[in-house]
């Protein structure tokens, strides 16, 4: 029981933590340990900080003065730019020449496709000529 | 060659201008049939025998036939698509647009039929025959029907355009009010936007009424009664009245855009 005994224990004086377990364990006290900040660390601190400040109220203004403004601008842009570059996109759109034009298209095609059909077709064509020339 | 070459260079010249209307299917059926025109101008300048010149021709001439029956279906594919997404469309005039759809369907089956007749046919005389009768065809009745769809489509776009020119032109004139404007300054352009708009109207009307006509006899009794209760002079055609209130649309919307630019510099 004994030897049992002595041979564990000389098993467990050889265990020994990890080498992760070491590091984090030393990084934690580590930061636990407050820091003596020098004076012009401190300064340059402060100075961070309210250069921080200054820039959060500066940009939060901003913001307000836009919203402000862009209140005051968005009225008296419902009939200005807004709505004119609306109404010039639907006049290019409804331009009766593109309207139209489609029903141009098909007659124009009708036409044409008459005269390949005509081309194609060719004998009777020649015949009409023929016959054109007889009558006149 | 010379013909070839003529119809090619109209066939051209409208792939440039209207054609931009179109779908792609139909340019794309377009195109081949130019490219299939042009092949048939380049074999009169090749130097072949008779008989290959002739072999080669026919092949050809069977092509362009196939082609131009494919450019006719895409056609009134766009058409017949272009037919039955159309709203706003009066309750009695929904019979004749029903009417002109089974027209389009009809024809998309006959030149299913045409192409599998071309498809068995291989001697000159029966391409020119089926040539010919297919341009029989188109002439007697495709061109006439594919006339009142586009009609139709042209007068229910319009009031489309319309409806969207009045919803504007009261936006103008409830927003033109929160403007440091004076009322003596932007009344007349609203004044002159809505009088052109009512003639618009009044043009789009007429041109509805006309389309009545092309009911067949036995619906057209009765919605000819109904319709000719919009005042009406015939003389125009349906296209010059389509026109004619397009155009006036147009002048509304000028007047609109003189009242956002008045807007803009009081404002400034």
């Amino acid at each position: 029981m004994e030897e049992k005994i002595s041979k564990l224990l000389k098993i467990c004086r050889g265990i020994e933590p990890s080498e992760e377990f070491k590091e984090r364990s030393r990084r934690l006290i580590l930061s636990a340990i407050p820091r003596r900040l020098s004076v012009l660390e401190i300064i340059k601190q402060e100075l961070r900080e309210n250069l921080k400040f200054s820039l959060a109220l500066g940009l939060a203004s901003l913001l307000i003065f836009i919203m402000l403004g862009g209140i005051n601008w968005g009225n008296k842009k419902q009939v200005s730019n807004l709505e004119s570059e609306e109404l010039l996109s639907e006049i290019r759109n409804i331009d009766f020449q593109i309207q139209l034009g489609e029903a141009k298209y098909f007659t124009e095609s009708a036409e044409e496709i008459a005269a390949l059909l005509g081309e194609i077709k060719e004998t009777d064509d020649q015949i009409n000529t023929v016959l054109d020339q007889i009558i006149f | 060659m010379k013909k070839y070459l003529s119809v090619f260079l109209i066939i051209a010249g409208l792939l440039s201008q209207e054609a931009a209307a179109q779908s792609e299917a139909v340019r794309s059926a377009r195109e081949e049939v130019i490219a299939t025109v042009d092949k048939l101008a380049e074999i009169q300048e090749q130097d072949l025998t008779p008989e290959a010149k002739e072999r080669e021709e026919i092949a050809l001439k069977k092509t362009a036939l196939q082609k131009i029956i494919n450019l006719s279906a895409a056609e009134t594919l766009d058409l017949k698509d272009k037919l039955a997404s159309l709203t706003g469309v009066e309750t009695q005039l929904i019979s004749l647009q029903d009417q002109l759809l089974t027209k389009l369907e009809d024809y998309l089956a006959y030149f299913d039929d045409t192409n599998r007749a071309l498809e068995i046919i291989s001697r000159r005389e029966e391409i020119q025959n089926l040539a010919g009768d297919f341009k029989d065809w188109r002439e007697v009745s495709y061109n006439q029907e594919l006339k009142k769809a586009i009609d139709f489509i042209l007068v229910f776009q319009n009031k489309s355009l319309l409806k969207t020119a009045q919803e504007r032109l009261i936006k103008f004139a409830s927003e033109v009010r929160k403007t440091k404007l004076v009322r003596e300054s932007y009344q007349p352009l609203l004044n002159e936007a809505a009088r052109n708009l009512r003639e618009a109207r009044e043009a789009n009307n007429r041109a509805l009424s006309l389309l009545g006509d092309y009911l067949e006899k036995s619906l057209a009794g009765e919605v000819l009664t109904k319709l000719n209760s919009i005042p009406q002079t015939r003389e125009p055609s349906l296209r010059e009245l389509v026109e004619t209130s397009l155009t006036k649309i147009k002048a509304a919307y000028k007047s609109l855009i003189d009242l956002a630019d008045l807007a803009r510099k009081t404002t400034r």
